[in-house]
């Protein structure tokens, strides 16, 4: 029988002879801090030991305020070992009270766990003590953790630095641990391993979390480029990510974006956006706390990684953003999604929930980012194009101005809608009316070329005609209609062609080229609006939001290719 | 004349905490900030393992994260070297601990260290010249750690002693900390008996005055 005694010399149990060689004394040296000088205690002297009971001081180290002898107790529950060891019974030594220790220490409700016992410093008492161990074989231990886990609460540092650090790193390590990967950096598994709050947090619902782990690693299927933004990519992270990609590596690159976390917010923007702007990546993934002052910022506004999303979002809007933070200030996220956060992802100690939803947010913003970041960067050079009055101007006299400015005003609406509505996820309509407005715009184009570009010669002969477009097999005139309208009719002068012919004489106009690549897309794009417009219930139709959920490859291509044909013709159209 | 040193390497949280806390350090002239330049000009000098710039000064006080492992050991060697109290302050999430080496050392953790214990510590530094760590590890509670240690101390004595009649000051180590005579008039404990020694039912005396600490504990814990 074994009882070991802890103590810093502050004890009269030493004068017994049952602890005259079963005793350690607890000195934490000045280079190691108090919970890794524990568990290197408990790890190298006292497991090893393998008491049967363990005698421990409430105050050890001359420290009488700390009652570093509950923090040592907790530790020894916690202790990670492929024995019973942590459930040994413990006995406190020391004179103070119940209501004292419970006032004076936040650790102090292993009190009223199982397996613990309290004896005061009283030789005559410990001697009672000793004796009823030996003749009953020992004392009672503790019969599972389960009935210590119930009763007590490893609180987490108040200090909101170390908080949020904290919060971090332990998720750095389950989250890890969930998806297989198990090579942390040193100073990441030191602290996981010696710290009281971590060992809690680990040990707590250990169970629970092996029995959900990852299983197999997911597969992306799409080519994609991924840059990882965050000051705590170093600590593990960036190999939290590897590893999580590393059954797709034929697709899928991940970057991190390096930066100084004590420079200036505005320096750790630049650098960042310096990378983004070279790299043009798909999807970010992106800390809230860049810079070391964020660590004090209590408005969210100002913390570097939301400064940073606004400019990520100027560059261009398309490209997916996944806020992955510590923080759980629910007023973040509204904001964040105000100013175009596409995702969030809560870094937190329950990986089996945080890692399929982060799996499931990388796989929407890489389906995501393949249609939005082509179609946002051509929005944002038609918008300056637009604005910038590059649309050619048809010269028709005093009006010319007025209905160029119409054109114009009429153009950047729906440009700027399509911008606006294009990246909401909740709209269900969001592909559909993005090329409804698109013909709308071709519309106002032909509407505005072709009432403006006047025949020189009369009406209604062959002789009248002015200018001609070739498309296809076919040519087509500009005639003067009745009531001064301008017409385009084909060659026989019977009808007026239709919107699609309008566009391919407009294309041909501006450009002298049939192109007939371009004109299928159009052809496409018209009857997509005809048919969204005015349904055929004899024939099926599919929405376009429907075939990106049943089948995201064609409606990418389908829908590329459209969008794609749209901004060629409105760039052909200057 | 600057008595002590405070190294901070993140003035901007030091300036955040101490806004938040309402500490104004800009008050005692006696107090030198280091921050990023000096603590440049530091590090070149340690290079030399000079540590010319911290001579003149009796308590340094230092951010963990401004110094490697290798420079904070040559740190406390130096302060070991010329017997100036060491603060050690970090936001790594351990609990504070006061070592008590010669000359003493206290780790501590930030939140803890700018508060107003800090105008404390050096308010008594200045009035007394004593350096007393435990004031700013636990701020006014710091003599409830001396009643606490007093107690044990009086306890193990008792329980090795048990019975004890006569009580000589020069043979039998009770063990009150010294600090506590000073105050025993403010805490209400009756330590007069202490210098004689005791000639007869030791134990009694003895066992008042671990009741008497109790009751100070007692009260001074539920005025927390």
């Amino acid at each position: 029988m074994t009882n070991l005694l802890i103590h810093s010399n502050n004890t009269s149990l030493l004068e017994l002879k049952d602890f005259q060689e079963n005793n350690l004394i607890f000195k934490i040296p000045t280079e190691k801090d108090v919970d890794h000088y524990i568990s290197d205690l408990i790890t190298e002297q006292i497991e090893p030991v393998n008491p049967d009971v363990i005698f421990v001081k409430y105050a050890l180290d001359n420290d009488y305020l700390a009652l570093l002898g509950l923090r040592l107790a907790h530790h020894i529950r916690l202790q990670n070992s492929s024995n019973d060891f942590h459930n040994v019974p413990i006995v406190f030594v020391g004179e103070e009270t119940l209501s004292e220790l419970i006032r004076l220490s936040e650790y102090s409700d292993i009190l009223a766990t199982p397996g613990v016992y309290y004896v005061n410093e009283d030789l005559g008492k410990v001697r009672v003590l000793l004796d009823r161990i030996i003749q009953d074989s020992g004392l009672k231990g503790l019969e599972s953790r389960d009935s210590y886990f119930k009763k007590i609460n490893i609180p987490a540092p108040l200090n909101y630095d170390s908080r949020h650090n904290y919060i971090n790193e332990l998720s750095l390590f389950l989250w890890s641990e969930y998806i297989g990967y198990a090579k942390l950096n040193n100073d990441i598994q030191n602290r996981i391993r010696h710290n009281l709050y971590f060992k809690y947090r680990i040990e707590k619902d250990k169970i629970d979390r092996e029995k959900k782990s990852i299983g197999n690693l997911p597969v992306f299927d799409i080519q994609s480029k991924i840059l990882l933004i965050d000051d705590e990519a170093e600590k593990g992270w960036d190999k939290f990510y590897k590893h999580l990609f590393s059954s797709s590596t034929d697709k899928i690159e991940c970057h991190v974006a390096e930066f100084d976390k004590s420079s200036s917010k505005d320096e750790i923007i630049d650098d960042c956006m310096e990378k983004i702007e070279g790299y043009k990546p798909d999807v970010i993934l992106l800390d809230l706390r860049l810079s070391e002052k964020d660590a004090f910022e209590s408005v969210p506004q100002f913390l570097t990684g939301y400064l940073l999303l606004e400019k990520i979002k100027e560059f261009n809007r398309g490209i997916q953003v996944i806020v992955t933070t510590a923080s759980n200030k629910t007023s973040i996220y509204r904001e964040l999604n105000n100013i175009g956060a596409d995702d969030y992802v809560i870094k937190n100690e329950r990986p089996e929930e945080s890692c399929p939803n982060l799996i499931e947010a990388l796989k929407i913003a890489i389906n995501e980012s393949k249609i939005l970041k082509p179609i946002h960067s051509s929005l944002i050079l038609s918008i300056e194009s637009v604005q910038n009055n590059q649309l050619r101007k048809i010269n028709i006299g005093e009006d010319s101005n007025y209905f160029y400015q119409e054109l114009k005003s009429e153009i950047n609406a729906y440009l700027i809608a399509i911008q606006g509505l294009i990246s909401k996820r909740d709209n269900i309509d969001r592909f559909s009316i993005t090329l409804l407005y698109m013909h709308k715009i071709l519309e106002a184009l032909s509407d505005y070329y072709i009432e403006i570009i006047r025949p020189q010669a009369g009406v209604g002969s062959s002789s009248n005609y002015q200018d001609s477009f070739y498309s296809g097999e076919k040519t087509y005139y500009f005639i003067k209609g009745h009531n001064n309208e301008f017409r385009v009719i084909d060659r026989d002068f019977s009808k007026p062609i239709n919107v699609l012919q309008q566009f391919y004489n407009l294309y041909y106009y501006f450009t002298n080229r049939s192109k007939t690549n371009l004109f299928e897309e159009l052809e496409s794009l018209n009857s997509y609006r005809n048919s969204y417009s005015h349904p055929n219930l004899d024939e099926e139709f599919t929405k376009l939001e429907k075939l990106y959920v049943s089948d995201f490859k064609s409606f990418r291509k389908s829908f590329i290719r459209q969008t794609t044909a749209f901004f060629e013709y409105l760039t052909a159209l200057r | 004349m600057e008595e002590i040193v405070l190294i901070e390497d993140r003035p901007e949280r030091m300036a955040h905490l101490c806004n938040k806390k309402g500490l104004n350090l800009e008050e005692f002239e006696q107090l030198r900030i280091f921050t990023k330049k000096e603590i440049e000009s530091l590090e070149k000098n340690l290079e030399s393992n000079n540590f010319k710039m911290l001579d003149g000064y009796k308590i340094v006080m230092t951010h963990q994260s401004a110094w490697s492992q290798v420079k904070l050991s040559s740190l406390k060697d130096f302060c070991k070297r010329t017997n100036k109290p060491l603060v050690i302050f970090s936001g790594n999430g351990s609990p504070s601990h006061f070592h008590l080496t010669d000359p003493p050392i206290l780790t501590i953790e930030v939140d803890k260290f700018y508060s107003p214990r800090l105008t404390l510590f050096i308010e008594h530094f200045l009035k007394n010249g004593i350096p007393n760590l435990l004031l700013l590890q636990y701020g006014n509670k710091w003599k409830l750690n001396l009643l606490m240690e007093a107690r044990n101390n009086l306890s193990v004595f008792l329980s090795k002693n048990k019975g004890i009649k006569t009580l000589n000051y020069y043979n039998d180590a009770v063990g009150i900390p010294q600090a506590l005579f000073s105050m025993s008039e403010e805490l209400s404990l009756n330590l007069e008996w202490y210098e004689d020694g005791i000639a007869e039912n030791a134990d009694n005396v003895l066992i008042d005055l671990k009741n008497q600490l109790s009751k100070v504990i007692k009260r001074e814990v539920f005025s927390l």
